[in-house]
């Protein structure tokens, strides 16, 4: 195994999570099995890049309720499997984010490649989850003038505007921005309008009706 | 007007003529001679009511008027004379009116004759006679016309003649079932009754529903069988386009059922594949791996034999479902299945510790069913009595009953049980509630009885326990 890595099994067959989870073992990938999907739901699940294998067909709820059920929090990249497959239900898992929608039985290419899909795609929502919290904390770091320095120097407005606008010298204005640089640990100005625009900090000020 | 029989012709006017020459003799006239010349006449025109009473009147006429033309001395002579004409006279009118009654009861038995004739001819009705022994004697003309041959024109070397008609005039599909019936009839006395296709003149088969019963002597000796057959070709074809039509109407409302049940079925069966599927990819694995797991190999081999058996399992219950029965539906007592079915329960019973109650009605109607599918939902519905009663500590009864309602047939099977939670429910494909059950024992028995045309369902038994009842309707054909 590289790293940890896991996949989850939800289907109220037993044979089938006991053969789905032998597979994935064969191909080096721990799996965890649930009945239901209240079960997984429930369950303290590890903290790892995971994906989902999830039956339609449950006893409790259907899958595609749950899909829609957890859409709102992190979760890992769902792949459909169903005994009775309609276009419908599957274009509707696809456009919700499902990685595939497999119809039983399937091939262990195709599940093997929607697994490594799935955990390749989770990998890259965990990594960017990651970096987005740690400029949450960079951003939690700067002082309130400081914030409002951001907005107008990302909205490419010169020093002496910024410093009109916000009734302050020329002077103090570089030393903030500095600082804002520094805190939030970015290379360059376009660096900064990067890190500003994945935490939605709006561009209050454009350059041209600032100048006014 | 008929000409009158032979001997009376010649009787009367030889009688006339008789009496007249007598008479001349006597007299010594020549009137006299008027009597054999009236008798002449009478005989060559072959009647004798008007001219013989013209002959006498003549006859009288001539002899008073002899007394009146040949004086005193002829008049005692004539007086005679008048007297013998009188007496001709009488006796001829005699003759006549006893002649004339007998032409007229003749004429209406001719009458009579003639209308039977055409009762029996014209009638909207095939007639025909046979003797005590099976021999055709006599067809009606409209049989006659009807078949193109008539009784005799059939006759075959080394066959009797019943053989012969029956083969040659019945539809092949139906001969050796009328022959059959008629022989029967023929040894037992029993009125004939049955529909087969006749062969008409121009080869083409009708239905006709035929009746045939023995005339009786006065020692209840058969002496004769008289047969009526009408054509019912057009009722026939009528009634098998009404039954096509409903078998139809079954059949388009079993698909529909099974539409849905074999969508549960895919379902049932791809479980398995599906497992087996991946169980196969796995052992595949584990067995190209470097160095090959074998251990893992064997167990994921095993989780793949058990499967595909648990598939094979599936399938080969749900066959009973799609089996069309080769057997035709035999016309039955119930009580002999339910009689079946109990006893090939009985040691089941005695191993579990339940006592069989069984109480059908007597002389219960006929009903068509498939035999072996009725005891495939008897047995069914026993066994799911006495898993009912596993936990019941004792008092374990079942309870089997027939009765008649109206012109179905019910059936109820009755146990002490826990009781069925979910009576709508339980009759679904794939719904169980046994740990081991695959939930097809009841869909299957209710298929069954409702492609008999009757009905399955549960009830709450009083005090405790279920009730499965299912109906079978009552043939209503008449027994042939």
């Amino acid at each position: 195994m590289t790293e940890g890595h896991i996949v989850f099994i939800v289907d109220d067959d037993a044979r089938i999570r006991e053969a789905l989870s032998e597979l994935l073992e064969s191909h080096g990938i721990r799996a965890i099995t649930y009945g239901s999907a209240g079960e997984y739901v429930r369950a303290d699940k590890p903290d790892l890049p995971a994906s989902l294998i999830l039956d339609v067909e449950l006893p409790d709820i259907n899958g595609l309720d749950l899909q829609k059920q957890i859409a709102d929090g992190d979760h890992p990249p769902i792949i459909f499997i169903t005994g009775h497959g309609d276009i419908p239900s599957s274009v509707r898992a696809i456009k919700d984010g499902a990685v595939d929608f497999l119809t039983k039985p399937f091939s262990d290419d195709a599940l093997m490649r929607a697994v490594q899909a799935g955990l390749a795609r989770d990998r890259q929502a965990r990594l960017e989850r990651a970096e987005l919290a740690v400029l949450r904390d960079r951003y939690a770091a700067l002082t309130p003038r400081e914030r409002e320095v951001l907005p107008l120097v990302i909205s490419g407005l010169l020093n002496k505007q910024a410093a009109a606008e916000l009734g302050i010298s020329e002077v103090m204005l570089q030393i903030h921005r500095r600082n804002v640089m520094q805190k939030m640990d970015a290379a360059s100005l376009a660096d900064l309008v990067r890190m500003a625009e994945k935490l939605q900090i709006p561009v209050t000020h454009s350059r041209r009706t600032g100048g006014g | 007007m008929e000409p009158m029989p032979f001997q009376q012709r010649l009787a009367i006017p030889l009688g006339v003529c008789a009496i007249g020459i007598a008479v001349s003799w006597l007299a010594g006239t020549p009137f006299g001679l008027l009597a054999p010349m009236a008798a002449i006449f009478l005989f060559a025109r072959g009647r004798a009511v008007l001219p013989l009473h013209a002959a006498s009147v003549i006859g009288l006429a001539g002899t008073l008027f002899v007394a009146a033309f040949h004086g005193e001395a002829a008049h005692d002579l004539a007086v005679t004379w008048a007297a013998f004409f009188a007496v001709a006279l009488c006796i001829g009118a005699i003759l006549t009116s006893s002649a004339a009654d007998e032409m007229r009861a003749q004429e209406a038995l001719r009458d009579r004759e003639r209308e039977l004739s055409q009762l029996v001819n014209l009638g909207p009705m095939l007639l025909w006679r046979v003797t005590a022994e099976g021999h055709a004697t006599f067809y009606n003309k409209r049989l006659i016309d009807f078949l193109g041959v008539n009784v005799a024109d059939i006759d075959k070397p080394g066959m009797s003649r019943l053989a012969a008609h029956i083969q040659t005039l019945i539809h092949p599909d139906d001969a050796e079932r009328a022959l059959e019936e008629s022989l029967h009839s023929l040894a037992t006395g029993e009125n004939f009754h049955s529909k087969y296709r006749l062969r008409r003149a121009d080869g083409v088969y009708r239905w006709v529903e035929s009746r045939v019963e023995p005339i009786r002597d006065e020692g209840e000796r058969i002496v004769q069988w008289y047969g009526v057959a009408f054509d019912i070709d057009d009722q026939m074809r009528a009634e098998e386009a009404l039954r096509q039509a409903h078998a139809k109407l079954a059949q388009a409302t079993q698909a529909a059922g099974l539409a849905e049940l074999s969508a549960s079925i895919a379902h049932e069966v791809n479980q398995p594949l599906a497992a087996i599927v991946a169980n196969s990819h796995a052992c595949h694995r584990w067995l190209s791996a470097n160095p090959p797991n074998v251990e893992r190999a064997k167990i994921t081999a095993e989780r793949i034999i058990r499967d595909a058996n648990s598939a094979a399992d599936v399938v080969s219950r749900i066959r009973a479902l799609f089996r069309q029965s080769v057997e035709p539906r035999s016309r039955t007592p119930l009580s002999g299945a339910i009689a079946e079915a109990s006893s090939l329960m009985a040691e089941e019973a005695a191993r579990r510790r339940v006592r069989l109650e069984i109480d059908v009605e007597r002389n219960l109607p006929l009903v068509a069913f498939d035999r072996v599918q009725i005891q495939q939902v008897l047995i069914n519905l026993i066994r799911n009595g006495f898993d009912a009663m596993d936990s019941t500590p004792d008092d374990r009864v079942l309870g089997m009953r027939v009765r008649r309602h109206g012109h179905l047939i019910q059936t109820e099977i009755n146990d002490r049980g826990v009781g069925v939670e979910f009576p709508d429910k339980i009759f679904e494909p794939f719904f169980t509630t046994k740990e081991n059950g695959m939930g097809m024992g009841l869909a299957i028995c209710r298929s069954i009885i409702e492609s008999h045309g009757g009905r399955l369902w549960a009830e709450k038994n009083e005090p405790r326990g279920a009730r499965f009842i299912f109906t079978l309707p009552q043939e209503l054909k008449t027994a042939q």
